[in-house]
């Protein structure tokens, strides 16, 4: 039972598998249960890990061992109080995914997929994260491909493409990165610990954040790399459009906070300078196209492109309260957007007269929550966000706020139409897997503080490893910044 | 070390008589897969061999110091014997269609060359291995060859082998002029020693590019893509896969050990031959229907990618060098054995059309190819992954950073041109022509080369560890 406790996160990322490979080798008639099955108990194994852990920057359950020991590699998983979160909500997007999935080879690649997601958030390795994330894609590709509309090719293709420019990038940092310890006499190691106490040349440092900053944009489709989404929501099959808007995208966002701003805090200072304002210009961007747009799926799209830069933005402001709001953002667009997405036409179904009133209520809770009502999971994250750099870029409010009644106006018109139109049904089941998401927003919505604990230890692993190297402006905000524990 | 560090070459060149023997015997009623069987059995003996010299150390200088049994040569002698066995294998499927008689027997010659030329530290040794490894290939090419497209191909093998010969034999002489010597090191030395002359700097210039011809380097590309689509599929599978990866193997030697102190004026050369490669014969990838043309450019690029790593100039880089074209031989052998899954007796060269909706059809067999695509392309959880991060890692550790950057811009482009198979196997309809059936055989190739790109990409220091010992007896 022992070794079962302490291999439990092994035993996560590789059941999927084990059950992806037990279906496509058996021909029994109840694979889908099989992965129903997994989905749940992933999901069961997540929750247990989130509650026994405390919310610090500890790492639980660690598994270790050298992997490619001549570029200090290791398999290193573990799970700290942000990424056990996150486990709980991609393991969550992930099971709803597996409940829509519709035939054998779909559940398979979304096994596969599964495995990989679940990888990506507790690696603490940084080339381990760029393994499973890129092992999530090839499913989805696969996903497209079996269960498609009519752009499914060019869906697959623009996705594949954009991520793996994405990936190439975040190799190139990785490999960039160990040849600069090795300059600076240091031993090779990509283990989160390692990125985090070694200071490397501060040249190195921004080349870096930059091409982390572009593998991010390319991978949560930031505005002006946005199109893919547009065109993969309203190609593919709905657990396929789950699995990206609330598995993919927050994975991206997540290595960008748990990698490159520890490998980067010296430059973080330059970095903030430039970001910032193009990731204002992103999130004010996504929040117009969104309005003009009509398709709700590509609707969809652009509205997690704008979450994803409201995470950028909290990660940007390098403030306590701006990192904490980050995750809360991270985590509960992750479960919002999927929810919607589940409820979003696809035409694979019967067609029915008009949606169900639950399902009405459902869309315009999902619409409100992402749009940043209060009370809602993602106020407290927005909250946090635009009250962040307040001290230092007062400006920033003004497009933030702007882009919060945009959205409130998007949320509403989109509730008004959805209601008009004629739509296809969902089964109970699908209805009844989207309930732990819902109740996980509204944890998140009425006491973040759980999410945030786990916010709060990242952000002052980042917010004091920028002030040991010495980033000027960030010392300063370090110690203006008046933060309360939630 | 005496004749224990030949007992692979011996053995095939046993294989090569006995396999005469067999075919005058029982001549005119001779079983074209019987000799296969023979052939394959002989190579799987001579890699038994070729691994056990590995593993006793049984390696040092041989033959007059013309020929050098050194764990370089030995890593390539593994990996041609491990190409020729996929071959035959893949030959063996071609059999069932096309009877072919001499084939074996001048393959076990042809690898036999290869391997010869891999050992070779003496122009003249070298020269005659070649010759040995290409002559074989240039009477299969015209042997097998039944349509325009294949005579054409058999008579641009046959120049393109020539003009490299030619260049390499002038070169030698220049260099033999100048130097007095033919040996590796004694040439190495004349660099060393003497303030060098023009004649014998246009020797070493044009030693460099008949190599590169050899390997089929862009811009000396265009007949050997040729060939490649043109010659039977197993015969192209063989000049993609062991014929590459020697060729490059023998620019390496002579660079290094006979050109070694001319490094500062080649290392940023042969960079410059890599970029192009690269970035020219992955866009040229783009815009390919046939499947085996677009694979010829894809060797090309893989090439490219060995130079780069190789012109990092340091052990570290040959050894990611080493390791990058063990997962390319065994994703080329791959994906010619898919070639051969669209022909059909009438139809050598498939488009890509002929594999619409393969994966979706066989999902199985779609998986198996899908896992050696994505090593091509250089994906997780393959092989190829690893490989492409080690090649990165040389690069930036050498300082090459513009090469890295070519070098990680062109994967979308490589990628590209391998998912076009991947989107016709699962996004297009099903053909109304028929398919071929796959063999036995066929589906061993697929599946050894798929457990391969796998288990190296879950385990690579296994094979990088083994490159860093065949690098560092050259480096």
């Amino acid at each position: 039972m022992d070794s079962f406790v302490d291999n439990v996160l092994l035993v996560a990322v590789c059941a999927p598998l084990v059950c992806g490979l037990a279906i496509s080798v058996t021909s029994v008639a109840w694979w889908r249960s099989i992965a129903v099955l997994c989905g749940v108990l992933e999901s069961v194994v997540a929750l247990a890990v989130f509650y026994t852990i405390d919310s610090d920057s500890t790492p639980y359950f660690v598994v270790r061992c050298e992997w490619v020991p001549s570029l200090g590699i290791s398999f290193y998983l573990g799970v700290d109080g942000l990424s056990a979160a996150l486990l709980l909500a991609i393991a969550l997007v992930f099971m709803a995914a597996l409940f829509s999935a519709r035939d054998r080879g779909e559940c398979i690649a979304l096994l596969c997929a599964t495995a990989g997601a679940l990888g990506a958030v507790v690696a603490r390795d940084f080339f381990l994260y760029c393994f499973f994330c890129e092992m999530v894609v090839w499913p989805l590709c696969l996903m497209a491909a079996l269960r498609g509309g009519q752009h499914r090719e060019s869906a697959a293709l623009q996705f594949a493409l954009h991520s793996l420019l994405g990936g190439t990038l975040l190799l190139f940092v990785a490999a960039s990165a160990v040849y600069y310890q090795r300059q600076a006499g240091l031993m090779a190691s990509l283990a989160i610990e390692q990125l985090v106490s070694e200071s490397l040349p501060l040249s190195f440092q921004f080349v870096a954040l930059v091409a982390c900053t572009l593998a991010f944009a390319l991978r949560t489709s930031l505005f002006p790399f946005h199109t893919w989404a547009m065109v993969w929501h309203r190609a593919v099959s709905r657990s396929a459009s789950m699995a990206v808007v609330g598995g993919l995208l927050p994975l991206g966002a997540y290595g960008l906070l748990r990698f490159a701003l520890p490998l980067c805090s010296g430059a973080i200072g330059t970095w903030r300078a430039i970001a910032l304002p193009l990731l204002m210009v992103s999130a004010l961007a996504a929040t117009f196209l969104v309005l003009a747009e009509r398709h709700p799926l590509r609707q969809l799209s652009l509205i997690a492109s704008c979450q994803m830069a409201w995470i950028a933005i909290g990660i940007a402001s390098l403030a306590k309260e701006g990192i904490q709001g980050a995750a809360i953002v991270l985590i509960g667009a992750s479960v919002v957007a999927t929810v919607l997405s589940c409820l979003l036409d696809r035409g694979e179904e019967q067609m029915v007269e008009a949606m169900t009133p639950w399902r009405r209520w459902g869309v315009l809770w999902a619409a409100l929550t992402l749009a940043g009502l209060p009370g809602l999971g993602l106020f407290p994250g927005h909250l946090q966000v635009a009250l962040a750099g307040v001290n230092q870029w007062t400006w920033q409010l003004a497009p933030l706020a702007l882009v919060v009644v945009l959205c409130a106006v998007w949320a509403l018109r989109f509730f008004a139409v959805s209601g008009r139109t004629n739509t296809y049904s969902l089964s109970r089941n699908q209805y009844v897997v989207l309930l732990p998401l819902v109740l996980y927003s509204c944890v998140i919505g009425l006491y973040p503080a759980s999410i945030a604990r786990g916010g709060l230890a990242m952000a002052r692993v980042v917010v004091s490893a920028a002030v040991d190297n010495g980033s000027p402006s960030i010392a300063e905000a370090d110690s203006s910044a008046q933060v309360e524990e939630p | 070390m005496g004749m224990s560090s030949f007992y692979s070459e011996v053995t095939l060149a046993l294989v090569a008589i006995a396999l005469v023997l067999v075919d005058a015997i029982f001549w005119p009623r001779r079983s074209s897969r019987g000799n296969g069987y023979l052939a394959l059995c002989g190579s799987l003996i001579a890699l038994a061999f070729s691994l056990w010299e590995w593993e006793a150390s049984a390696i040092g200088y041989s033959v007059g110091d013309a020929i050098s049994q050194d764990a370089f040569s030995a890593f390539f002698d593994v990996l041609i014997l491990s190409a020729e066995i996929g071959v035959l294998l893949l030959c063996l499927h071609e059999a069932q269609t096309r009877v072919r008689d001499e084939f074996y027997i001048l393959l076990s010659l042809s690898a036999l060359g290869m391997m010869l030329a891999v050992s070779a530290v003496d122009l003249l040794v070298a020269f005659l291995a070649m010759e040995l490894a290409g002559l074989p290939l240039y009477v299969l090419a015209a042997r097998e060859g039944r349509s325009r497209i294949q005579g054409e191909a058999a008579a641009k093998f046959l120049h393109w082998g020539l003009l490299s010969s030619a260049f390499f034999v002038f070169s030698a002489g220049l260099l033999y002029m100048t130097t007095g010597a033919t040996a590796l090191v004694d040439v190495a030395a004349y660099w060393a020693d003497e303030d060098a002359n023009g004649i014998a700097r246009i020797g070493a210039a044009l030693l460099v590019a008949s190599l590169l011809f050899k390997a089929g380097m862009v811009p000396f590309h265009y007949w050997l893509v040729d060939v490649r689509e043109g010659a039977t599929t197993s015969l192209a599978a063989f000049i993609a896969s062991a014929g590459a990866a020697s060729a490059l193997a023998i620019l390496v030697r002579v660079l290094t050990t006979g050109l070694g102190p001319l490094r500062p004026i080649w290392t940023p050369s042969i960079a410059a031959f890599a970029a192009l490669a690269i970035v020219a014969a992955a866009l040229m990838a783009l815009n390919q229907r046939s499947l085996k043309r677009l694979l010829a450019y894809l060797v090309v690029v893989q090439g490219g990618c060995f130079l780069a790593a190789f012109s990092s100039g340091r052990a570290e880089g040959l050894a990611a060098a080493l390791f990058w074209i063990v997962v390319a031989a065994l994703g080329v052998v791959a994906l010619f054995a898919v070639v051969l899954l669209g022909s059909s007796p009438r139809r050598t060269n498939p488009s890509l059309s002929a594999y619409g909706g393969l994966g979706r059809e066989r999902p199985w067999l779609g998986l198996l190819i899908s896992v050696s695509l994505l090593s091509v392309a250089g994906l997780p959880p393959t092989a190829g992954f690893h490989a492409r991060l080690y090649v990165v890692y040389a690069l930036v550790d050498a300082q090459l950073s513009w090469l890295a950057i070519l070098f990680v811009a062109s994967f979308p482009l490589t990628f590209y041109a391998c998912v076009k198979l991947w989107v016709h196997m699962y996004f297009r309809p099903v053909p109304t022509a028929l398919r071929a059936e796959p063999s036995a055989e066929l589906l061993a190739v697929l599946l050894l080369a798929a457990t391969a790109a796998l288990g190296f990409g879950l385990a690579p220091e296994v094979l990088m560890e083994t490159a860093r010992s065949a690098a560092a007896s050259l480096l």
